[in-house]
Formats: C-alpha cells, structure tokens, sequence
C-alpha cells in the first residue's frame, strides 16, 4: 500500500507537530500518538523511513516523534506503545480515549 | 396512514405554569394562564369557526367569525384574542352568534368565486367548511356587487401559483412570511375594500423578496396561494411522515401521497427540529426523484473510454464482487476502500462499512464529513469528550447572545435561521430580544435583515479564525470576565490556567492582531465583553470555521471560550454545529471514519473492537485506514485500485478536482451508486442505481443528535433500497448478511453502540424521536449534553496558536476566495440543479467588491476567468459589497463552473479536512471557458453516452404462414 508523496508527508507531519509543540506535555509523544491514531502503518513506515534517509525538512519535534515510531517495528508503533509512552508523560490522547464511547 | 391532518388549535400553546379553570359549553376545562378561549374549546375538542387563526401564529382577530358569549361581558368578543381567565363561562354556539357568524360568511362569499367543483382546494378549504359549519344557505347580497373575481393570477412562481380572486385578506400569508418564516416579504396594500396581499412592492411572487418557503401556502385558508403540484394532481389521499433529506436541520415532513405519486411535500408540526416550518428545497424542491435523467438500471464498462451497458443487478453485482476480488488478489487487501454518504440511512451507512471493515478487510471507510466536519469531531472530543453538538434547536428560545461564526444559516439551514431570527427580533415585535455576534468575511444575511440586526459584525480576513477566537479569549481572560467557578467546578483548573497564561498574552490582544485579521480592536472587544456577560451565550458555526488549514484548532477555541464564560450545560448555551447534509451527524456516529467503529471508538481499542469481531465474526483491523485523501493519493501512486463509493460526488464536491480526477482515473474498478450520473460516475467502471429518501426505511441523525425515521413513501423506482444493494454486493463478496429490514440493521447499531443502545424503530415510532446518547440512562434521549459535567470528565482547555495557511496571496494571486452555499440549490446540485430551483441560481457566480472589480475592469455580469494556483475556471462576476475589498466568493453548486477546480490541497492539520475557505485567485475579465472546462466537458459528454441496445424481444411462438 502507498503512503502519498513523502513531501506530502512531511508537510502533514510538520503541520501536526505546529500543533503541538504549543501544547503543554511532551510534544513529540503527543505527536507520535496523533500519527498512530490517524495514519496507516504505512504512513508512519514512510515517515520513518524518510527520517532515516535524512529527515530534510522535518521540525524536530516532528522528526522526533518519527523517532519515537521507529522504535517498534514491525508494526512500526503499535497503538499499546504510544499509549503507554503517553501514559508515562501523562497526556491523554486526543485521538483514542481507549473504552470511551463519547460519540 | 390515512391523510393526517393536524389539530389546529387556533393560537399557539401558552407557555405558562399557573393554569385558570374555566367553563365552555357547559363542561369544565384547565388550561394554562394565557391560553386563548379559542384553543381552550379546541382542547377539550370543540372547533369554534374561524378563518384568520392559526397556531402557528400569533392571534389576529380580523376574520371576526370566532365570536363567543362570555356569561357576564357585553358583546361577543373574538375567541383567538380573548385570554381565559378563572372561573369565565363560554358560549360557544347560540342563535346570536350563529346569526352572526351566518352574516359574515355571506360578506365574504359575495366576493368568492363559487368554483368549489373545479377549485384545486375543493375538500380542503376552510372558507368552504366555514360555509358548511355556520350553515350558510344564501348569500343575501348576490354575487353583482363590487368585487375581485377578474383579478390575474400570479403563476410566475414555479412552484405555488397566488390568485388574487380567491383571497379573503385573512393576513394569515402576511402573518405567516414575518412571524415564521421573518422574511417580511409580503404585505396587505390597500385599505378596505382595496386591500390586497401585495409581495415586496406588489412585484410578482418570483422578483420579490419572497424566499419560497411554503409558509404562506401553507398558511392560505383557500385556493389563493396553491401548490401547483395539487392543480395539476389533485388533493392527496393519504401521508407518509418522513424526514427531509435535504440540510442538517432535519425537517420532518408530510409526504402527501396519491397512491404512488407525491402530490406535496407539508412541514409536520410534530417534527422536533422543525415544529411545522420548511424551506424551498424540502417543501418543493423534490421532483428530481422522478426526473428523466434518473439511472434506473445498474451499468458496467471495461473503461471509461466505452459508453455504459445495461446490465442485470445481477451481472452488475456479481461483476463488480469479482472485481474486488481479482483487485485485493493482485495488488493486496489494501488496495480497495469505500465512501459512505451522508445523504442516506444511519443503517446504510453503517452497512457500507461492515461491509468494507469485515468484506473488505481492511478500514479503508470514510465519508463526506472528512470534508465538511471532521474537525467538530476532533476538536468536540478533545475539549468535551463527544463528537457533537451541545443542544437541541429549541433551546434557541433561552438564548440571549447568539453568536454565528462561518455560517450562513439563512442559506444553509433555513428553517433553523427562521427559529433564530425569531428570538432575534425585538422584544417589543414579539421576539426574543437576543443580541447577535456574526464572525464573517461576507456582510451575510443575519448581520442586516428585516427586524434583525447584528450588534457586531466582525468582518474578519479568511483564514483568521483562530487568531480572532483566541483574541476574544484574551478580552474575556484579561478583563476579568470568565466564570472561574464554573471552570472550576467543571473543568481541569491547572488546564485552563495554563491556557488562560497563553491567551492573555499581549500578543493575543485584539489590538496585536487587527493587522493580521482585519477585525477593528474595539470592536472585537465589544463583542467579546456582550458574549461573555450578556446573559446565555450560544455558539453557532458551520463549515467557515472548520474548513482550514486550522479547522480543528478553531473548534477547540470555540470550546475554550464557552468553558470560559460557562456558557455550557444548561439551555440556551453551548456549542452548536451546523450541519451541511442531511445525515452527516449519522455517518459520522456510525463508524465511517478510518479510524474509527461506531460511537466514535478508535479501531485501537480491544474492547470496542471484540464486541465488533465477535458479533461479525471476523478480525478487525486494530490500525486505522485510509481517509479520502490518503485513497486518491495512494490511487494517484498506483497502489490503490477500487472504490465503493455510495451516494457521494467526490469529483464535484472535493477539492483540487484535478487530482481526485488524477486518482479516480488511476483506479481499475470504481463503483458509483447514486441517482444520477453525476461527475464521479464520468470516471466510474460501475454504476448501481441508488434510491431517493422517498424511496427507503431507515433514519437519520440531524445536527442536534436527532434521529429520526425516514418512511418509505412509494417503491424504488430503481428496484432496491440502497441498504439491499450493499447486501447483495456484501453476499457476492462472500460475506454474508440477511437484513429483511432497516429495523434489524439498527437493532445491531444498538448493540455495538452504547450511545444508541435504547434506539429502536419501536422507539422512534412511538416518541416521534430522540436525540442520542439514548441509553439505560437516558431512555428517551438527551436534548442538552454535559448538564451535569462533561463526558470525557473534566473539561479540556488547549492552547490554540494561530498559525497562518500556507496559501498566501501575493502579487501573482492577490484575492482571497471564499466559498459557500446559496438557499435554493443543496451541495453539489445533483438533486436541486433537476428541479425548477434552477430558476433562482442557474449558474455560479463570483461575489466581487467594487474596488476589486473596477481595477480589473470587471464589470456586472461579465465573464471573468478565476484562477488559482491548482487552477482556472470561469464564470460571471457579480458585483457586490457583501464581500471586502481583497475577498471574492462563489458557490459551488454547479459542475460547469466546478469551483473546486481552484480548491487547492491545503487541509486541516488534524483530520484532512480541505481548505476549501481559503484560497489565492487573480480575477481577470475573460472571453471563454478555461482550458479545463473545455476538457472536461468533452470528456463528461463522452464518458456518460449509453450503448444503444438492440431491444430483447419477448420469445415468440410462431404460427404457420406468418
């Protein structure tokens, strides 16, 4: 499965982390857990893999949060991960409030 | 049902406690304090005569035919403008007000056509059962005298015809037009004998100011203002209560019915959302379900160079399951998805995404409100903890600030702006009094209309939202004028602390931020200082707000600032989205996102997931799929192949048209079901003939939460429901579903969906509706959410930087483009551009200032060529100060234009929704069409021809010698 162009990519990623370097907490957990819960696997997989080959253009909260999805391949981040390094850093996330059912 | 006609009671219901105990005829009735005598009598079933009442409207005592004896009064006093008061006794028939009621039809029949036989109103006139129930015999004064009956009609309106000769000046149309429509477009000119019903300055209806909303027609006691509709069928026999399937408001309507034909569509005044009031387009505008153009046959092509075939449903099934099947073989699971339309049933939604989580495979869903909005879904959620509206459309009646950000409810949510104009108006003109913000870039109807009028309109530059809200915030922190108690009671304090640093900040203060968003400080300050301290302070905001690059952030500052005044969890307050499609609420609660099951649960969350695999029998994907975008960008890249896509036109409605065309025509197998071959079809291998709203059971959600039934009013014209053809192509894929009814469809959303938990078509059938969360909790709905605390807990405060969009204008493309939607034509125009609508808006049209317009040299109706930097259209200017000088303004109803030509990729940061709002153009008088439009239009003429197949003959049995 594709992943768009990585320049689409970076520009997503960075327009995400603009977000939340505002916000209180650890930006790039925040980030990370964004992507995971909003990006397919293979989204993320590109992300990486462009970080890998250099990152040009990343923000360094972007880039770190990129870093922070490279640490559990295969799955590149499983939703658990994310959840549990958001946990530790005491954010809640935004995109999955896990059992909540709001609407 | 039998045709339902509703109680009129004669003057609206008395809101009063306190009750008075009075007698009429002899029997004992209590009432509240208020009540006329009028709707007394009708509420313990006694009909006293009348002519100009209603209960729609206010009463007016002019048709003098309601005349009672009140023991111990001199006279006989009219019913509908006398109040009740204790201990009264009411006469309501005796010989003296017979003889007198008998005297008044007789002056109103001397000047009446006597027509009944061959009038469209014969059996439903009430000037003809005023006659039958005072028993008029003769008419002493003959029918010689001085009289209207030569006067013209007026049929210049398509839809309703007004003649004159069988007016009887009742007012009730006058009535009806100011106090429930507020558009003030008709008048009584004339004094006595010469009074008639005049429309604006006695223009005919159509070049008046007359909206069309069917009000007056529905007000009219005779013949004089008439659906053309009923002249040309007749009266109808029998109703189907459904629901509109136009706007988010969500009007119920009676479908008047004879046999299997619609004769018209009335406003239900049981309908919660619209108590009895309806608009151009749900009223009128439903003649597209039997318009010529209508596909009533699946078709199938190898490529879009061919013209369609005519196949079988089930050729077209089994070929387009076999397709997905030989797609998802060769290129992987991922490489098909789906589109779910916010146009039909909650239950046909949620089944095109079973059918793509558990058929398909994968979670590659989502729907139309990815482009409208998904960014109330995120920003609701983060703040409150649910991806919703805060209140009910009544609760309006408690509002004392309204405040109206990027919406233009007169155009986009008609009914609703008639409910809200009427708590705008006056006090002393019989409205609510309430006080009104509007944040805009256009000088939109609300900010000056008959009656109403905003006491701040803050014309801000597009793109700017963020930085105005967040001003607000900073007047409302700095000046000392949040309600710290209730964000303490309610919500996170270290939270809101943190975001109450932020906005104070100088750089947030409106005088920083003029230059950036146009807004004079001062009077952001005025309005920041009325919503923070003027009494209950309601948020309405529609899709100005969330179609940005900072869509999402703009939602939470809306949040913010009704946490920060307390204006959230009581009537009257709260955050109120505007929804564009009739059941874009629906297809959002019902799992159309990528990354998201129904009631809004990630796809993440184990336990939400294993109630879904255990019951459907199959894994779920635990990662979110791929949103609209991701589709067509992956489609562009050669790694997505198929797309289900019912009841949506993404080539019209997306933006940057070019690259939805880029991806679509990348794809192997794209499956289009809908009504007409509507712009996404041109790219289309597979066409399933979808079915109108008239057409189906099912229900949908409207902006407040509402669900509501939609009936079934006639046969699908195309042979299947919509939910039944995803459930053939669901058993051809191999898995299986056997629904016999939308009822059981919902009886398995209430299963999976705590939110909808206590729904059931028995439910919705017996209470009329209910607005979800309905559950063991909350059995018969929950009108106003977070009245006790909010549902993710405390409340949420998020700091909201306002960042710029990239799209920027500058020497190359200095105007910024803004778009929108005008009254008579709904979305992409599919449904309203195939009917007589068309006469009000036939094409789109570019909103220009003056200035801008004499630079260019641009002048009134010419022909100007829009181009951005993803492209070019043309189309006519017209002139207009409702725009600023700097910002042009179309719509994009129409496909010759395609507006979204000049839409460009920039979407919000959060959930992709597209920029639609904000984008660069150069204006400059032009001679003919863009190069794209030239393209496009030979390749749409193309794309849609039909093989002419020779015709099957029926198998013939041939006798000798012939």
């Amino acid at each position: 499965m594709s992943a768009g162009s990585p320049e689409k990519l970076v520009y997503m990623a960075n327009q995400i982390a603009g977000f939340f370097v505002g916000q209180p907490g650890e930006p790039p957990v925040r980030i990370a857990d964004h992507l995971t819960a909003f990006w397919t696997p293979p989204m993320r997989q590109a992300l990486v893999a462009y970080l890998d080959a250099g990152g040009d253009g990343l923000t360094p909260e972007a880039a770190e949060a990129a870093r922070l999805l490279r640490g559990v391949s295969p799955r590149v981040a499983s939703p658990k991960t994310v959840g549990r390094a958001l946990a530790a850093s005491g954010q809640p996330s935004p995109g999955r409030d896990p059992g909540d059912d709001a609407g | 049902m039998p045709l339902v006609r509703e109680i009129d009671y004669g003057t609206p219901a008395s809101k009063a406690e306190a009750t008075v105990a009075l007698t009429i005829d002899g029997q004992a009735v209590t009432v509240p304090a208020g009540t006329s005598v009028m709707r007394a009598a009708q509420e313990m079933g006694t009909t006293i005569p009348r002519l100009c009442a209603t209960d729609m409207m206010d009463a007016f005592g002019s048709c003098r035919l309601c005349l009672v004896e009140i023991e111990g009064r001199a006279g006989a006093p009219a019913s509908c403008t006398t109040p009740v008061a204790e201990g009264m006794v009411v006469h309501t028939q005796t010989p003296k007000l017979a003889k007198l009621r008998k005297g008044v039809m007789e002056l109103y029949i001397s000047d009446h056509p006597l027509d009944c036989l061959t009038c469209a109103a014969n059996g439903d006139c009430e000037l003809q059962d005023m006659a039958g129930a005072v028993g008029l015999r003769e008419v002493r004064y003959g029918y010689q005298g001085e009289n209207h009956l030569d006067e013209a009609k007026d049929e210049s309106n398509p839809y309703f015809t007004y003649d004159p000769s069988k007016c009887i000046v009742c007012s009730r149309c006058v009535r009806a037009c100011d106090e429930v429509q507020g558009t003030f477009a008709l008048t009584i000119a004339g004094r006595g004998f010469a009074s008639r019903v005049s429309a604006s300055q006695s223009e005919p209806f159509l070049d008046s100011e007359c909206v069309s909303c069917g009000a007056c027609v529905q007000a009219c006691p005779t013949a004089t203002l008439t659906e053309k509709s009923v002249i040309e069928i007749g009266t109808p026999e029998h109703s189907v209560i459904t629901t509109c399937a136009y706007c988010g408001v969500g009007c119920a309507f009676k479908a008047e019915m004879r046999g299997e034909e619609l004769v018209r569509m009335v406003p239900y005044k049981d309908g919660a959302a619209n108590h009895g009031h309806s608009c151009v387009k749900g009223r009128f505008a439903w003649g597209y379900a039997a318009h010529k153009e209508r596909i009533l046959n699946p078709m199938i092509r190898a490529s879009t160079a061919e013209p369609w075939r005519e196949v079988s449903w089930e050729e077209a099934i089994a070929h387009t399951a076999a397709e997905f099947k030989r797609i998802q073989a060769k290129y992987g699971r991922q490489a098909v998805g789906g589109v779910t339309s916010s146009r039909c049933t909650n239950e046909e939604t949620f089944l095109v995404q079973k059918l793509i989580r558990a058929g398909f495979g994968n979670n590659n869903v989502d729907t139309c409100a990815r482009v409208c909005h998904s960014p109330t879904g995120y920003g609701l959620k983060t703040t409150f903890g649910t991806s919703a509206g805060t209140q009910d459309f009544d609760t309006v009646e408690h509002v004392d600030v309204a405040v109206i950000i990027g919406a233009n409810p007169t155009d986009a949510h008609p009914v609703f702006a008639s409910r809200l104009k009427q708590q705008l108006r006056p006090r002393e003109e019989g409205g609510g009094g309430a006080r009104l913000i509007v944040i805009d870039p256009r000088r939109t109807e609300l900010v000056r209309t008959p009656h109403v009028h905003a006491d701040h309109h803050l014309a801000l530059r597009p793109g700017t939202n963020v930085a105005v809200l967040t001003a607000m915030a900073h007047v409302i922190v700095t000046e000392g004028l949040a309600d710290e108690a209730f964000v303490r009671e309610r919500c996170d304090w270290d939270e809101y602390r943190d975001w109450a640093a932020f906005v104070a900040e100088p750089r947030h203060s409106p005088e920083a931020t003029e230059p950036l968003t146009g807004v004079p400080a001062d009077e952001l300050r005025a309005a920041a200082r009325l919503y923070a301290t003027g009494g209950n302070a309601a948020i309405y905001y529609g899709l100005g707000v969330t179609e940005h690059s900072q869509g999402s952030t703009a939602v939470i500052a809306i949040a913010n600032l009704a946490m920060a005044t307390g204006n959230i969890g009581k009537p009257g307050v709260g955050v109120n989205p505007l929804r564009g499609q009739n059941n874009v609420q629906g297809s959002c609660d019902m799992g159309s996102f990528p990354h998201e099951l129904s009631g809004y649960r990630h796809v993440a969350d184990d336990t939400a997931r294993t109630m879904f695999e255990e019951l459907w029998g199959v894994d779920i994907d635990p990662e979110p799929g791929m949103r609209i975008n991701n589709m067509l960008d992956a489609a562009v890249e050669g790694a997505f192949k198929g797309m289900y896509i019912q009841g949506e036109d993404i080539m019209q409605s997306d933006p940057n048209t070019s690259h939805v065309a880029a991806g679509l025509e990348a794809m192997e197998c794209v499956v289009v079901q809908d009504l007409f071959l509507s712009e996404t079809a041109a790219y289309a291998h597979v066409f399933l003939p979808g079915s109108t709203f008239l057409e189906k059971n099912g229900t949908f959600t409207n902006a407040e939460r509402r669900i509501q039934l939609v009936r079934k009013a006639m046969a699908p014209k195309n042979g299947y429901e919509d939910w039944e053809v995803t459930q053939l192509l669901s058993n051809a894929l191999g898995y299986p579903m056997a629904y016999g009814h939308p009822a059981e469809i919902m009886d398995e959303i209430a299963r999976l969906t705590p939110t909808f938990a206590g729904v059931s078509f028995d439910l919705l059938e017996k209470v009329g509706s209910v607005q979800w969360p309905c559950n063991q909790v909350q059995p018969t709905g929950t009108p106003v959410m977070h009245m006790a605390g909010f549902v993710r807990g405390r409340g949420k405060f998020v700091v909201t930087e306002y960042i710029p969009t990239d799209e920027k204008t500058g020497p190359r493309f200095p105007l910024l483009l803004t778009t929108g939607r005008i009254l008579s034509q709904y979305n992409v125009g599919a449904q309203t551009r195939r009917t007589a609508n068309v006469v009000w808006h036939d094409e789109d049209v570019l909103e220009i200032h003056p200035h801008d317009a004499e630079v260019r040299g641009v002048r009134d109706g010419d022909w100007v060529k829009l181009q951005s930097r993803a492209g070019a259209t043309t189309l006519r200017a017209q002139i207009t100060d409702r725009v600023s000088p700097g910002v042009v303004y179309t719509t994009f109803h129409h496909p010759a234009t395609q507006a979204n030509v000049v839409t460009t990729d920039y979407s919000d940061w959060a959930t992709n929704c597209p920029e639609y709002k904000v984008t660069a153009v150069q204006v400059a008088v032009s001679n003919g069409p863009s190069e794209w439009q030239e393209r496009y239009g030979d390749f749409v003429t193309r794309s849609r021809r039909i093989a002419e197949e020779p015709k099957v003959l029926e198998p013939k049995i041939l006798e000798p010698g012939e």
